[in-house]
C-alpha cells in the first residue's frame, strides 16, 4: 500500500467513526495506562467496522459488536482471519496488545503502568514475543518512508521496545 | 523523551488500519464469491431446484 493511500484510508476512517480531529496522534501524548486502552479501543472499533462492512449484512452490526475481541474459539480476530482480512502477523499484534490490555483493566493497581516497568518484568521469551508481536509495523515499507524511519531508527525503536 | 514502545504500537496501529481497509474488499469479494459457489452448488444438488433453473433458462 502506497503512502497517500495509507493516510488517506486512516483519515477516512477516523471519519468514519467520528473520531475528534487529531486522535490518533493525541494518542502518544497519553500515558502508557491510557495509551493502551485507547490504542485497542480503536483497533476494536476498526475491526468491527470492517467486518461489518464485508458481510454486508447490517443486521449482523448488533453480535458483532458484542463478540469479543481475540476470543480464540469465536472473537473478532477470527472472523477477520477466517475472511482473510488478517493475516497471522496481524493476529499476533491484537492478541499481544490485547492481553496487555485485559491485564491492565482487570487490575486497577496497574493504573500506574508503563512500558519500562512492565518489560523490565518479562523473561527473554516473554520480552522476544512482545517486541515482535507489537512492531509489526516494520515490515510496510511505505510506513517507514512516510516517517522517514530508516533501517537504524527501525532498529532504534525495536532496541526501545525491548528497553 | 521519545517513548519507543508506544511509538512501534502506535505505527502498528496505523499499518494494521491502512492494510485492514485495503484488504477488507479482498474480504468481500472472496465471501460473494463462496455465497455464489454455495448457490450454483444448491442448484446442481437439489433436483428441484435445477428443474426450476433450467426452466428459468428457457424462460423468454
Amino acid at each position: 500500500m502506497d503512502t497517500a493511500t495509507l493516510q488517506q484510508t486512516v483519515e477516512q476512517m477516523s471519519e468514519e467513526m467520528s473520531l475528534p480531529r487529531g486522535f490518533l496522534e493525541g494518542l502518544l501524548k497519553e500515558d502508557d495506562w491510557s495509551f493502551v486502552i485507547k490504542a485497542h479501543a480503536f483497533l476494536e472499533a476498526v475491526l468491527t467496522n470492517v467486518l461489518i462492512e464485508a458481510f454486508q449484512w447490517p443486521e449482523l452490526k448488533n453480535l458483532l459488536v458484542r463478540l469479543d475481541m481475540s476470543d480464540v474459539r469465536i472473537g473478532k480476530v477470527k472472523f477477520a482471519v477466517a475472511i482473510g482480512i488478517i493475516k497471522k502477523d496481524g493476529e499476533r499484534f491484537l492478541r499481544e496488545l490485547s492481553k496487555l490490555r485485559n491485564d491492565l483493566v482487570h487490575d486497577i493497581g496497574n493504573l500506574g503502568f508503563n512500558f519500562k516497568e512492565h518489560l523490565s518484568g518479562l523473561d527473554r521469551n516473554q520480552e522476544k514475543a512482545f517486541v515482535d508481536s507489537l512492531s509489526y509495523f516494520a515490515s510496510d515499507e511505505d510506513l517507514k518512508e512516510r516517517y522517514k524511519l530508516s533501517e537504524t531508527s527501525c532498529l532504534i525503536i525495536r532496541r526501545g521496545l525491548s528497553g | 523523551m521519545l517513548n519507543h514502545t508506544k511509538r512501534a504500537i502506535w505505527l502498528s496501529l496505523l499499518h494494521f488500519t491502512g492494510i485492514i481497509y485495503w484488504r477488507k474488499e479482498v474480504g468481500k469479494k472472496q465471501l460473494l464469491l463462496r455465497l455464489l459457489t454455495q448457490e450454483i452448488g444448491g442448484v446442481q444438488s437439489n433436483p428441484s431446484l435445477k428443474k426450476d433453473a433450467a426452466k428459468s433458462r428457457r424462460a423468454p
